[in-house]
């Protein structure tokens, strides 16, 4: 291609408007508040989130736009070419103002008890655009009556295992609804009633507990939506920062861990778009917990008379040498075997490998504890995530998926919420195949319920039936494959799996037709 | 000018809701005429000629909203008929359903029709029982005799329709917050655009149509675009329903040409105030309309006179208020309205409708001052076109108006102090 053809083929792609009196070049579909993020020039924001679609809904956001007659929101503002943008102008701060005052108009300034202070939008931008002195309302503030909860203080009241909301402190940006239901394919929490006496609940009878709620607390602008390992604990000033990685998922979401000089307080996110767009489960979020739980066991416990007694590392370590010393003696090494969980560190899993080899001369070592992990094969190594470069976010690339053997959103929360946007907002054809029905299956074009260790089947029958149609790729000796798979038809294959072989026909004609398509095969596969 | 009577035509014989009785009133020639001897873009083109304008409140060209909708589009496209009608002073739809539903039927197939549209909904507002249930039986009759299913008349077009009632939300008449709510989400308004053209119900592009606007079409349709233009004003052609309301003889609706002027409306045809009272203030096109005052009587009705006259058509609904209203109590009932029905959606409108009303209770009760008519006035200021929908302005509007025209009425509330005797302002 010729310089020139790229150059205007990338002229088409971008857009270049004025703001602040400073050019700034985009790509076409950009918001106006994506050029002043991209040049970084400040604009408050409460309601947009940069991970899902702006709504336009608390006006804080306001810009002024030559040719415009009005204020317009620059979230929700395509940029278009030549736009002169002025982000500080009179008109805009007096908009804005307008804005805070209404916002703060039943909003109960409680800071001193409110768990956000520090860290609150609203705090943040009363303080750039609120009044000087009192506000001009001179009414009772509404309150919102929370007598259901016995237990609660300042009007809070606990919606889920984890968190707590008290709706007098709520601006209404829904970003918690929004957030629940675009990303997380969820519906938990809601809004009820309407206009200013509107409020955030969980749904009726129910609890806000899904896999991922601890991000609608940590979106939430404002101390309306806390989380209850955090509350009352300590004020985010007097903590630090640590950046960490998710220990409890091999995906491995990026956290930060807030803490002093004693212990953690809380983990939050941080977004690497590559790995989990900002969004982090409940289990990596709450997990550090266990860091200092009073139920952790701190010595370790010998079994005295039917019951658990706490001992010391001395006489433990010794009751463990004789009795393992006496089996090996009496039965000899081969009758020793060691399991130790996956989810340690190599250091450790390495001595563990070094001890039972070295020290006790056995090789019976083993990692697996489930049914679904039991051996077949001597060289199956233990992978969570492929060892192949793998992106995450290269998902959303693809526009057919086959999740095969992997309750996904327990094993990868953050590759499941990719997969399920893949489908969702870029269209992809999700199919699932697992023994029970998983959460990934909600947004599938067919999610086929297979038996109990038919894994292979299942996915024999897709290579049968891609040469049954045709479809498979020219350079494969079609010949020789159907001969070594066992069950060798489609029909046969699918009557092992328990599902009809339309279902598998359908989905190895929309893998094939696909250009880019994805296989996750999961841990229940992994014999 | 006298009444002239198109869509009422018939309105009066109890017969003409059936599907036999339409008939013989010639009823669906219209879309057997469309649908047989017109191409989609042959209805658009003499809609558009027409000069028809939506009924629904903001008077856009019919003709020109379709053309909106891309040519080129894979998806599906909708048409909606939006019978949620809950503007206050504003009764004309409901007419129209129960006692002419095949019109509407007929409208829809049309406007259909020249959309590419196969399935067509009638967003039909919860309360209306009973021109619900004429509808539906309607849309049975209809089917019966072969004007909606598959291959109707033989020329291969299908169509189906779909009666929806909504849950009792005047926000559902808007037509964002009416394509969120019949896709089974809650009724709130969203930003625009993408306008539903585009992208509108599931994301496929959609038209959003006034029951009075499609029961237009079939005599459109009949009798040609020059006709339809012969009637009215230039800019405002043909005929439109008024629903006349509040001090009045004879409160009814009425079906003019546009351009009748307020005078006659009230006086000629509505009968006058009773007990020959003068006239404080006329909102003329339902609630969300700045406040007109006497001295305004003759300003034809029609979308640009009422406009220069600094106030809107809207939906026809004229409301007349004699000269005994309290206009501070009549402002606090129309502002706690919108009060009640804004979605929440958007800081201003949520929280600037909330604010207005208590200060106008405050003055009701004798607790007001003056810097409060400013208040108001900023807050109106601070809502009119910073809202997601044109609920915000509906609010702002009337009110900057009623601030404006009767400060006295609000300086002498705010003098007297003493809270208001409700039974001193009962309505005869
Ligand atoms: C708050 C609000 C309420 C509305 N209610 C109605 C209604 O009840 N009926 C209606 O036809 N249009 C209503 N509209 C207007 C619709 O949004 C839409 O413009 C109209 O249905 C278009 O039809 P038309 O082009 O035939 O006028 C309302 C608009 C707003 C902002
Ligand atoms: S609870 Fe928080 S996130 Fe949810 S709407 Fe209220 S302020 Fe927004
Ligand atoms: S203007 Fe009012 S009704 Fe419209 S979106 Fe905003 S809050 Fe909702
Ligand atoms: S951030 Fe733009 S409207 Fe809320």
């Amino acid at each position: 291609m010729n310089p020139t053809a790229t150059e205007t083929q990338k002229a088409q792609m971008t857009v270049t408007l004025n703001i602040d009196g400073q050019n700034v070049t985009v790509t076409k579909g950009a918001t106006v508040l994506d050029a002043c993020k991209q040049a970084n020039i400040p604009v408050p924001t409460f309601c947009w989130h940069p991970k899902l679609k702006s709504v336009g809904a608390c006006r804080i956001c306001y810009v002024e736009i030559e040719k415009f007659p009005k204020l317009m929101v620059s979230c929700a503002t395509e940029a278009m070419e030549g736009m002169i943008v002025q982000t500080n102008s009179e008109k805009c701060r007096e908009g804005r103002k307008a804005v805070v005052e209404l916002t703060l108009l039943d909003h109960p300034l409680d800071c001193p008890t409110c768990d956000k202070g520090g860290e609150c939008d609203l705090q943040d931008i009363s303080f750039d655009y609120g009044l000087s002195d009192q506000s001009q309302y001179a009414f009772n503030k509404f309150r919102f009556n929370t007598d259901t909860d016995k237990n609660s203080t300042f009007d809070d009241l606990t919606i889920g295992p984890e968190m707590v909301r008290n709706q007098n402190r709520c601006i209404l940006c829904y970003k918690c609804t929004r957030a629940n239901e675009e990303a997380f394919g969820e519906h938990d929490i809601g809004v009820y009633y309407r206009g200013n006496v509107a409020e955030i609940n969980a749904a009726p009878g129910g609890q806000v507990e899904s896999l991922y709620s601890g991000n609608l607390v940590e979106i939430c602008p404002v101390g309306a939506l806390t989380s209850s390992d955090w509350r009352y604990q300590i004020r985010v000033w007097n903590t630090r920062t640590v950046p960490s990685i998710d220990p409890f998922h091999a995906d491995g979401a990026n956290i930060t861990l807030w803490k002093d000089a004693k212990k953690v307080y809380r983990a939050t996110s941080r977004r690497n778009d590559d790995v989990d767009e900002g969004w982090i489960s409940d289990i990596s979020r709450y997990g550090y917990q266990i860091a200092t739980s009073e139920k952790r066991l701190r010595t370790p416990l010998i079994k005295r008379d039917g019951s658990m007694v706490e001992a010391s590392w001395d006489e433990a370590l010794e009751l463990i040498a004789k009795r393992i010393g006496g089996i090996k003696n009496k039965y000899g090494a081969p009758t020793l075997a060691g399991v130790i969980s996956p989810s340690l560190d190599l250091a450790t899993l390495h001595a563990f490998g070094k001890f039972f080899r070295g020290a006790l001369g056995t090789n019976n070592i083993d990692y697996r504890s489930s049914y679904a992990h039991l051996p077949d094969d001597p060289h199956s190594t233990f992978t969570y995530m492929s060892s192949r470069p793998f992106n995450i976010a290269n998902l959303l690339k693809s526009n057919a998926i086959l999740v095969v053997g992997s309750n996904l959103i327990r094993e990868h929360p953050n590759v499941h919420l990719r997969v399920r946007k893949a489908v969702t907002e870029c269209g992809a054809r999700l199919y699932t195949a697992n023994p029970y029905e998983t959460k990934s299956g909600d947004c599938s074009a067919d999610e086929m319920v297979v038996r109990p260790g038919s894994e292979e089947a299942f996915l024999n029958g897709l290579a049968l039936s891609l040469i049954s149609q045709g479809l498979a790729k020219e350079n494969v000796d079609v010949s020789k494959i159907d001969t070594l798979l066992i069950p060798n038809s489609v029909e046969a294959c699918a009557e092992v799996c328990g599902i009809s072989s339309n279902r598998l026909n359908t989905c190895a004609a929309a893998l094939a037709r696909s250009t880019a398509p994805s296989i996750l095969a999961g841990e229940i596969i992994s014999n | 000018m006298p009444e002239k009577l198109v869509l009422f035509k018939h309105i009066k014989d109890p017969n003409h809701k059936t599907v036999s009785g339409y008939e013989s009133h010639g009823g669906y020639s219209a879309w057997r005429k469309a649908l047989t001897s017109y191409k989609p873009e042959e209805v658009i083109a003499e809609v558009k000629e027409s000069g028809l304008r939506g009924r629904g409140g903001a008077g856009f060209p019919t003709g020109l909203k379709w053309s909106f909708v891309p040519k080129d589009s894979p998806k599906p496209r909708y048409l909606i008929c939006n019978a949620d009608e809950s503007e206050p002073g504003t009764c004309k739809d409901r007419v129209l359903l129960e006692d002419d539903p095949h019109a509407v039927i007929e409208g829809m197939a049309i406007a259909a029709y020249a959309i590419g549209a196969h399935l067509a909904f009638n967003y039909i507002r919860g309360e209306f029982d009973y021109p619900i249930s004429v509808f539906e039986k309607a849309v049975d009759e209809a089917y019966e005799r072969g004007h909606l299913g598959n291959d109707i008349y033989g020329s291969g077009f299908d169509l189906h329709m779909i009666t929806h009632t909504g849950g009792g939300a005047y926000i559902c008449g808007e037509e964002t917050a009416l394509i969120n709510s019949l896709a089974g989400d809650r009724g709130m308004s969203s930003m625009k655009p993408p306008f539903p053209a585009v992208e509108g119900l599931y994301g496929c592009p959609t038209v959003v149509n006034n029951v009075e606007t499609l029961a237009v079409l079939p005599h459109i349709i009949n009798n040609g675009a020059a006709w339809h233009k012969s009637m009215g004003t230039e800019k405002s052609p043909g005929t439109k329903l008024f629903s006349l309301t509040g001090h009045v003889n004879r409160p009814g609706n009425y079906e003019l040409e546009l351009g009748t002027t307020l005078r006659e409306l009230i006086y000629d045809i509505g009968g006058g105030i009773p007990g020959n009272r003068n006239i404080k203030a006329i909102i003329p096109g339902g609630a969300s309309c700045p406040f007109m005052t006497p001295d305004q009587l003759d300003t034809p009705l029609d979308f640009e006179s009422i406009a220069e006259a600094g106030s809107m058509l809207g939906s026809g609904g004229c409301i007349v208020l004699d000269d005994r209203t309290d206009i501070v109590w009549a402002t606090y009932k129309l502002i706690k309205f919108f009060k009640h029905e804004s979605c929440g959606k958007c800081t201003p409108c949520r929280q600037g409708t909330k604010w207005i009303t208590q200060l106008v209770d405050g003055i009701l009760a004798g607790k007001g001052n003056e810097e409060d008519i400013k208040k108001i006035d900023d807050i109106c200021h601070n809502m009119l076109g910073r809202t997601i929908c044109p609920l915000g302005d509906a609010a702002a509007m009337p009110v900057i108006s009623v601030v404006q025209k009767f400060r006295d009425d609000f300086l002498r509330r705010i003098q007297m102090q003493s809270p208001l005797r409700m039974e001193q302002f009962a309505v005869e």
